[in-house]
């Protein structure tokens, strides 16, 4: 009895859980303008029509390009600089290390908002509005600090000997991090790029603002356009978010291990 | 001793020697922290020292002449503006929603799949696909069920007997609060799951064995077993999720348009409804502050707490 | 190979010093243990020697170079770690050949030299493996093998066996001591097991709370401790120590029993009274220079029996090599041989 109820309240759970993407894709797949008629959960004549328009009547294709370079860019040139910070952070115990860790979190905390209003008003005077530069440097503020605090997670999870070890074998300090302890956090650089590669693709507030050109902006603006614009009609929304949300949803199932048990040591998305 | 040797100081071209000090001398510091350092007051250190200036000055797009002076008009302001501190209580209530929504629902989740065998990867994964949404598009399908007239809620409430009218998720003042927390705990509650399970897999099941054994029923036990366990993982999740609440923003801006105020609305809505970048500033910065306090409660939180593992 | 002096050295971190000031020479192919309990520095002084601790003054030498400011990689020092440190991503031939490579060494040549040393180790079969897939014992002896392959002016091991089961750890104490009979390079080793230190080291030194309490031969040690630590320190199961006053028949206890002293001292002074569980006789009761004493428990290990007494709440403890025919509860008497008393006041040993 005690089993059948548990089952009964986790299959409850579950489709509470997970009917918003159910609908979202259902949604996506009705026949524009008919979402509106649905008096039924489960669906009738399906279609692709909705995906097809996207890239046919909207720049979608261009949009989801601009992020992907936006997000390897911001997330890459995070990483490399993350790391050597990460890495500074876990193992050389100078003075005012513990500050410069608290900045570092404090910084990636920090409400997008209370970056958004400054860097337009610096952008507006250094010329960097309208440019994919202004958002790839917005995202790095975004990314940066994330990718510090993560590697220097992923670094502390090393035994420190290891590098002990290298120095007496012939290494600088500099060889033992490139020979011995960069090859052992590999998976975990890898996850620091997903993340850091998500947080830039999911933010639509720089790209939205910074950019006025509709053809410079990345997947994450376009697809607020369509709240507005189109806001009765359901189904290229649904469509366009399945689009964007697939590349992440896709990253996030693949380095699943990886991904959770990095938000456990780095604690945040 | 005088005769001795003194190692590491043989003649070496300068170069040689500078890399020497770089790559495996004290050196090795400064190469290591400088770019980071240099990258970090580029991005983050100057659009927060520019946010303090801005908050001193009067930058106003829509009237070009009052910028330029040094003062306190801004904070001024601030302290006698009754919507900027109703923005902060919004926040505070969307912040405490979210918090326990995510918790409630989270812990929940954890403990129905904690010992589940059978689909056990599928179960997970439902639970965890939320949070792979970006808030982007959890805003985008709940605006779409959240809809008046055609919105899927809307629709199943009416197939109830009682109910006749639509009713106005978004619109209704005192609904829409609400209705945007559910998003955000839809968005955000599997971060406590994932914290929750693994705390909950860390108890040893011979806790569970000893009390069952003592006489505990099951309530009891998750009191006096569990929750003792969980006790550290649930205060890290809470000032997670505080910060994540605070920091909210996607969801509320779509899905009203900007017209339900929390700070971080309204620090936008300052700078592009109003144009006023200094006031917005000032909102940024009182934001900061607030952030500020909530990672140091987190880093208390976790380094005492990584201090007492390192001496156990 | 080298001789390894360390003169006047001293550690601090930030404004605690945890080493204060300490002499050590190594001569030239020794074996020398450190030995001391946890926290005592011996862990510290072997890091500023190894060059991954800073030295905050003073000097370490090593053959005719001061390496104080040194960088590990150009000291010519190896090292075996605690937890073997051992490169995961690495195969056991390339963690053997990993300071010949980054030497810049002909890959034919690393290739000959792993070979070689694999030989000596005795893992010619496993060095394809990886060291997640072996065993305690033979990460042990990977990690020896990386520390002789490019033949170092001298070893330095910290702790090596205390992952290891019991014994196992003797095995490969003996191993360790072969190794450095056969090539013979100057060896720090640092333990907190005395058995360790007794059995390997030419030479032990004592360390506590970041001084050098004592240096000599084991035997030296065992057989005249410079003071109360080192005494108790030395020798399992430890030495005997009664406090007591100094009197015309010897050492008097506060109860008023007698400890008897080869010739009497002049002194009347506080002093401490050692004597080695295997220099006490069973004697008669009532045998003068005796102590009386309940047995509480009989252990006998085969070789030796073990008493554990207790006196006025204080345990004592004898060894036999006859096997004695004594029960828990039984009162008897025991009687230290005078000639291996050791007699202690405050930090300085008296005879």
């Amino acid at each position: 009895m005690a089993r059948i109820l548990h089952m009964a309240a986790l299959v409850a759970l579950a489709i509470v859980v997970a009917f918003p993407v159910y609908w979202m894709i259902v949604m996506a797949m009705t026949p524009l303008g008919f979402s509106r008629q649905i008096t039924t959960i489960i669906p009738t004549n399906l279609t692709f029509d909705n995906f097809a328009s996207l890239v046919v009547e909207r720049p979608m294709l261009r949009w989801l390009w601009n992020s992907t370079l936006v997000a390897t860019l911001a997330s890459g040139i995070s990483l490399v600089i993350g790391l050597s910070c990460g890495y500074a952070l876990s193992r050389l115990n100078f003075r005012g290390s513990y500050i410069v860790l608290v900045l570092v979190l404090a910084s990636q905390m920090i409400p997008s908002t209370s970056i958004l209003v400054p860097l337009y008003a610096l952008f507006k005077d250094l010329g960097l509005l309208n440019t994919i530069q202004g958002v790839v440097i917005g995202h790095i503020s975004l990314v940066l600090p994330l990718a510090i605090w993560m590697s220097k997670g992923f670094f502390d999870s090393l035994p420190e000997e290891l590098e002990g070890a290298a120095r007496l074998d012939g290494c600088s300090r500099l060889g033992a991090l490139w020979f011995v302890a960069m090859p052992l956090v590999t998976p975990g650089l890898a996850a620091i790029f997903v993340y850091g590669f998500v947080t830039s693709w999911n933010d639509f507030l720089f790209p939205r603002h910074f950019v006025q050109s509709e053809n410079l902006w990345t997947a994450a603006a376009g697809l607020t356009s369509f709240r507005g614009e189109y806001f009765t009609l359901f189904e290229p929304q649904m469509a366009a978010s399945i689009i964007f949300a697939l590349p992440v949803v896709v990253l996030f199932f693949f380095l699943q291990r990886r991904m959770v048990s990095g938000s456990l040591t780095g604690g945040v998305k | 001793m005088a005769d001795l040797k003194i190692a590491g100081a043989p003649k070496r071209s300068l170069l040689a020697s500078v890399r020497e000090n770089l790559t495996d001398g004290p050196g090795f510091l400064w190469l290591m922290m400088t770019p980071p350092l240099l990258l970090l007051a580029l991005v983050v250190g100057l659009p927060v020292a520019k946010a303090v200036m801005l908050s001193f000055d009067r930058v106003v797009l829509t009237r070009p002449k009052l910028a330029g002076d040094f003062t306190f008009h801004n904070y001024i302001r601030l302290f006698t503006d009754i919507d900027a501190w109703l923005a902060v209580l919004r926040s505070c209530l969307y912040m405490s929603g979210t918090v326990f929504g995510s918790i409630v629902l989270g812990l929940a989740a954890a403990l129905l799949t904690r010992r589940i065998v059978r689909f056990r990867g599928l179960w997970r994964s439902i639970f965890i696909l939320p949070w792979t949404m970006p808030a982007i598009v959890a805003a985008m399908v709940w605006g779409v069920m959240y809809d008046s007239n055609f919105g899927i809620l809307n629709q199943l409430l009416r197939m109830l007997p009682f109910v006749d009218a639509n009713v106005e998720w978004l619109l209704n003042k005192s609904i829409v609060l609400p209705a945007l927390i559910v998003v955000q705990v839809w968005n955000e509650f599997p971060v406590a799951y994932i914290f929750f399970l693994a705390a909950l897999h860390a108890i040893p099941e011979e806790l569970y064995e000893a009390a069952s054994v003592d006489g505990a029923s099951p309530f009891q036990q998750f009191l006096f077993v569990t929750l003792p366990q969980i006790k550290y993982v649930l205060a890290v999740i809470v000032v997670l999720l505080l910060i994540f609440g605070f920091r909210a923003f996607p969801v509320i801006y779509l899905l009203t348009g900007g017209r339900t105020e929390t700070l971080t609305v309204a620090t936008f809505n300052a700078a592009f409804r109003a144009y006023d970048f200094s006031y917005a500033a000032t909102l940024g910065v009182l934001a900061m502050f607030v952030s500020l306090a909530l990672v140091l409660i987190y880093l208390h939180l976790t380094l005492r707490r990584g201090k007492a593992d390192a001496a156990s | 190979m080298a001789e390894i002096r360390i003169n006047r050295l001293r550690k601090a971190f930030n404004t605690f010093e945890v080493v204060h000031g300490i002499d050590i020479h190594i001569q030239d192919g020794e074996f020398c243990v450190f030995v001391g309990p946890s926290g005592c520095g011996k862990s510290t002084v072997l890091r500023m020697v190894a060059g991954l601790e800073s030295v905050t003054s003073g000097e370490i030498v090593l053959g005719d170079r001061v390496i104080n400011d040194l960088p590990p990689k150009d000291r010519d020092i190896a090292m075996v770690f605690q937890n073997y440190a051992l490169y995961p991503h690495l195969s056991v031939a390339d963690n053997i050949g990993f300071p010949l490579r980054m030497r810049g060494i002909d890959r034919t040549i690393i290739r000959k030299e792993v070979e070689r040393v694999a030989e000596i180790i005795g893992l010619r079969d496993l060095l394809e493996r990886h060291p997640r897939q072996l065993s305690g014992g033979q990460r042990q002896r990977v990690a020896m093998g990386r520390a002789i392959v490019r033949d170092p002016q001298a070893f330095l091991f910290d702790e090596p066996l205390s992952n290891l089961d019991a014994q196992l750890r003797v095995e490969m104490r003996t191993q360790i001591r072969e190794l450095h009979q056969r090539i013979r390079t100057t060896t720090i080793y640092v333990t907190h097991d005395q058995v360790e230190a007794m059995t390997m080291a030419d030479r032990i030194v004592v360390l506590k709370d970041g001084r050098v309490e004592q240096s000599g031969s084991p035997l030296e040690i065992y057989d005249r401790p410079a003071n109360p630590f080192v005494a108790r320190f030395i020798g399992s199961p430890s030495m005997n120590l009664f406090t007591g006053r100094l009197g015309e028949q010897g050492l008097v206890l506060k109860d008023g029993a007698v400890l008897p002293l080869v010739r009497p001292f002049g002194s009347h002074d506080e002093a401490v009274y050692g004597v080695r569980p295997e220099h006490l006789d069973i004697v008669e009761v009532g045998t003068p220079g005796s102590l009386e004493a309940v047995v509480a428990v009989v252990e006998p290990t085969g070789a030796e029996t073990m008493i554990f007494a207790r006196r006025d709440g204080q345990e004592i403890t004898a060894t036999f090599r006859t096997r004695p025919t004594v029960k828990a509860g039984e009162r008897i008497a025991l009687k230290p041989d005078t000639s291996a008393v050791h007699l202690f006041s405050g930090d300085a040993r008296l005879n």
